[in-house]
């Protein structure tokens, strides 16, 4: 017989194997600190002089701006959908999420297109104002750099709101109703403030994503921290200076996530208690339709629509001078490739963490959790720095591979797969496992049997997440990859950046048609699980 | 038949709190219908997790069949005990059918099938039946019944396609039960298994549930808080409290025997009032009544007397004791009445329910018990 020396025995397995995962996450973060240890005050006091200020202004006052949009956009947008009833309403609900699968950086690249000479908007303009007319537009870079950062990010908003207003009680509207409030004063009072807490957190996943950044600053010319890391890497060589720029940006960025935790887990509001009665949305009349119908398909037509339809007439455009590059289908299996190596290895790797974190009360265990959401804080140029110093240190027969990309990858998006299978794994009662044990099963069976076939759709949603995210990833693709190695991304940066415009438009569609159905999918399954 | 289960001087503690189980010794006869009765908190569910191998003792031992199956740092695996357990959420596999849930302990998919079974459209893999000899150590021994035979015996014939969420409550565990039945177990564990149930059914469940384990001729070991179900059902009794047993016997013992008070006021509701011990007799304000037959006191002995609503009649004029009568509660056929004693003793009675007795009306009453249950004053008891 068998022997099991102490009753919640930890597998050993799987704590060795969480042990690996959590250095290996934490690895970049290490190298980086320690290259910028390097530096000396001297070298700080330097950065402080010259660069510093410029980009925490810049990179600080373009989150403040796209916060600012996106909670208009997104709360407005939420607001629509979920409090009135007109055609298409669930469409709708759907369709307004779809621009989180589009790259940020082609939105750029599509946006700035446009009002280029030759581009849509100045032939509209001189059309109507004749061919002498000038676009009269704000130039500088800060506004277009926050009206398409918005129009990529307020998804984040949107779908969080839309969900906390799919769980609002409507008890709390009567309640007010029956004080003789006015409707705009219940909205402000009651509903939007009920809302709190899904707003601030749809905001902090924008300025998150904000300070991430790299394609869609580069491509607008818009100087942050991630822009300024990535040329004093490619550019100057400077290691040092680049690690300690990364270490700045990794300071906000894990304060604005502590932050974020804390606020969540102080104000919980409980609005389902007991008795509880969804929202019910308020027919409109033909006007009102009509009103919506034109406020949604204008959001909807900036951020996707137009986008999309761009792209396709560039590459109708293209494919009739020239054919499309055969090349590009080499890109998209680089991409494809590369992007599900990555999740399908994720999956495997979170197993181990997200088990022993939401089955066992071990302190060991929720560090191994949060080393391995480290990659949320480390945006893609730094995990690019610091896969490179891995790879020089550490693992240079891999250095110069496909495998450092994959590696990057893995660091970067593991989290996104984790929270799916970690909230998957919670479902599942301890009991189910402890009743296939006293079935006869031994843990690992148990686990075959009972846990992962529960946890299934959890985890192919984690799978979906990393693949997604991967399909989507430049700055760090663009520092480790082999020469020669590109992935639709990377076209979609080198054709940008070297002004053929029209010929990064077929990657990018390709790059969207890829990504933005898996993506839809699971959205779709996210809001039905939460909409009427 | 001699004993099956062998709990001896067992102790179990969760670092760094009490102890949860605290020197618990009794046996499970074979073929019996053993109940561990306590308040919640009192360790029993964590006994029986000692004993079905979830918890590992931090002293003394469990021998089931000769075998010691729980010592400290020896703890057999749960999957090697051959005990079958009902868990009191009854557990049952949301992704399986009813039939695939009973077999579950039966079927033994291989692990490459089971791991391909992981991928998107291969899941049927992971169902295939590959019944193959006994694992884990059950040996060749008696397979206990055949598979219909246990639909028929848990009356589930019928449902095998079901899954778990179209069954009502009570199906729901007479499939936990089919399946801790299913392997030929030398010991069934229950969870509290009727505390998920609708009061008005619990009883016609429960007692479809016994005569289930009878008939399967399998020894039980069930846990609950609610005395009334484990007096009913039991055929011995063990009483927790704080992680210490304090009694064990059958429900005769521990109805009219209780070895402390604790046991006497937990298997029903109750009173205590003082009485003296004269001769034989024991003469309190409600009556005197015969000293029991193991209580060993001279006259005069200072004793506490147990009264139980169910046991108090009603006198003639110029009989018993008059008592004012201060609220009521009616429970089905009898009401049960709170009465002020002369002595200003506030006591529960049980009388007719067609007396209609209302606030401040006087009643005549007598305590007669068919066994007087009263344990001598220690004086640290009153002053």
């Amino acid at each position: 017989m068998r022997l099991s020396f102490k009753h919640q025995h930890r597998p050993p397995g799987m704590v060795l194997a969480g042990a690996g995962i959590s250095v290996l996450m934490l690895l970049p973060l290490a190298y980086i600190a320690a290259y910028a240890l390097r530096g000396g005050a001297a070298d700080w006091a330097r950065l402080w002089h010259t660069t510093l200020p410029g980009l925490l202004f810049n990179t600080l006052s373009l989150a403040a701006g796209t916060a600012a949009f996106t909670f208009a956009l997104g709360v407005s947008l939420a607001w629509i959908v979920a409090r009135f009833e007109f055609p298409g309403r669930r469409v709708w609900t759907w369709l307004l999420a779809l621009p989180l699968g589009v790259p940020p950086y082609i939105m750029a690249y599509v946006w700035t297109d446009l009002f280029l000479p030759g581009g849509w908007a100045q032939v509209l303009w001189k059309s109507l104002a004749g061919p002498q007319a000038e676009l009269p537009l704000p130039y500088g870079r800060y506004l277009p750099t926050v009206w398409v950062l918005g129009l990529a990010t307020y998804p984040y908003v949107y779908l969080l709101v839309r969900a906390s207003l799919g769980n609002h009680n409507m008890t709390f509207e009567e309640a007010a109703q029956i004080q003789g409030v006015s409707r705009l004063t219940r909205f402000l009072r009651v509903t939007l403030p009920l809302q709190r807490p899904a707003i601030m957190a749809g905001l902090f996943l924008v300025v998150l994503y904000v300070f991430s950044d790299f394609g869609l600053v580069s491509m607008m010319r818009f100087h942050t921290f991630t822009r300024a890391i990535y040329l004093e890497l490619s550019g100057r060589g400077d290691r040092i200076t680049a690690a300690m720029l990364a270490l700045v940006l990794i300071g906000m960025s894990a304060l604005l996530f502590w932050q974020e935790r804390r606020a969540r887990s102080r104000s919980r509001f409980y609005q389902t208690g007991g008795r509880f009665r969804r929202l019910s949305p308020l027919p409109v009349g033909r006007l009102g339709t009509l009103a919506i119908w034109g406020y949604l398909v204008f959001w909807f037509g900036a951020a996707f629509g137009l986008v999309v339809s761009y792209l396709a007439y560039r590459s109708v455009e293209g494919i009739r001078a020239g054919g499309l590059p055969a090349a590009l289908w080499g890109y998209a299996f680089n991409s494809i490739f590369t992007s599900g190596a990555a999740a399908t290895i994720s999956v495997f790797l979170i197993v181990p963490v997200a088990y022993l974190a939401t089955r066992y009360r071990d302190r060991l265990f929720q560090l191994y959790l949060r080393a391995s959401y480290m990659g949320y804080v480390l945006p893609g140029p730094i995990i690019g720095v610091g896969v490179l110093f891995i790879a020089i240190h550490l693992l240079s027969p891999i250095y110069g591979t496909v495998a450092v990309v994959i590696l990057a990858y893995l660091i970067r998006f593991l989290p996104e797969g984790l929270q799916a299978q970690e909230a998957a794994f919670h479902q599942i009662k301890p009991h189910l496992e402890e009743a296939a044990r006293i079935e006869g099963d031994t843990f690992h069976r148990a686990l075959l049997r009972v846990v992962f076939p529960l946890a299934k759709t959890g985890i192919l949603t984690g799978w979906l997440l990393v693949f997604v995210s991967a399909m989507k990833e430049l700055p760090a693709t663009l520092l480790l990859r082999p020469l020669g190695f590109d992935t639709l991304a990377i076209r979609i940066w080198i054709e940008t950046s070297e002004e053929f415009y029209a010929l990064a438009a077929p990657a990018a569609l390709v790059l969207i048609g890829v990504s933005a159905p898996l993506f839809g999918l699971l959205i779709s399954r996210d809001l039905r699980r939460q909409v009427t | 038949m001699g004993a099956i289960l062998e709990i001896r001087e067992l102790h179990k503690r969760f670092e760094p709190g009490p102890w949860v189980v605290d020197d618990v010794s009794f046996t499970v006869e074979a073929g019996s219908l053993m109940y561990v009765l306590g308040p919640s908190g009192s360790g029993k569910t964590t006994l029986l997790r000692l004993v079905a191998g979830f918890e590992a003792p931090d002293a003394g031992e469990i021998v089931k069949g000769g075998d010691v199956i729980s010592a400290p740092g020896r703890v057999i695996a749960p999957e090697d005990r051959r005990i079958g357990m009902v868990f009191q959420d009854y557990a049952l596999f949301p992704h399986l059918t009813v039939e695939a849930n009973v077999r579950f302990g039966l079927d033994r998919p291989g692990f490459i099938p089971l791991a391909l079974s992981m991928l998107p459209g291969l899941g049927a893999l992971g169902r295939a039946r590959r019944t193959g000899p006994r694992p884990n150590g059950w040996g060749s021994a008696d397979p206990g019944r055949s598979l219909p035979e246990l639909f028929e015996l848990t009356r589930l014939s019928g449902l095998e396609r079901r899954y778990p969420h179209e069954l009502s409550g009570g199906q729901q565990q007479r499939v936990a039960l089919a399946r801790a039945l299913a392997r030929g177990p030398h010991l069934v564990l229950l969870d509290e298994p009727f505390s998920n149930l609708d009061t008005t059914l619990r009883r016609q469940i429960r007692d479809e549930m016994r005569d289930v384990l009878r008939s399967a001729g399998t020894t039980s070991l069930l846990v609950t808080h609610d005395q009334e179900e484990a007096i009913n059902l039991a055929d011995r009794i063990a009483v927790m409290e704080g992680g210490r047993l304090q009694q064990v016997g059958t429900p005769e013992e521990i109805l009219h025997r209780p070895s402390n008070r604790f046991v006497a006021s937990f298997v029903g509701p109750s009173d205590f009032i003082p009485g003296v011990v004269n001769g034989d007799l024991v003469e309190t304000e409600v009556g005197a009544n015969p000293l029991p037959p193991d209580l060993l006191a001279l006259s005069g002995t200072k004793v506490d007397v147990q009264l139980r609503p169910d046991h108090f009649q009603l006198c003639e004029n110029g009989q018993g004791t008059e008592a004012r009568v201060i609220g009521r509660e009616f429970q089905g056929a009898s009401t049960v009445y709170a009465l002020v004693l002369p002595s200003g003793t506030r006591v529960q009675a049980g009388l007719p329910g067609h007396l209609e007795l209302a606030a401040g009306d006087l009643v005549r009453i007598r305590y007669r018990p068919p066994v007087l249950v009263c344990f001598p004053v220690r004086r640290a008891d009153r002053p």
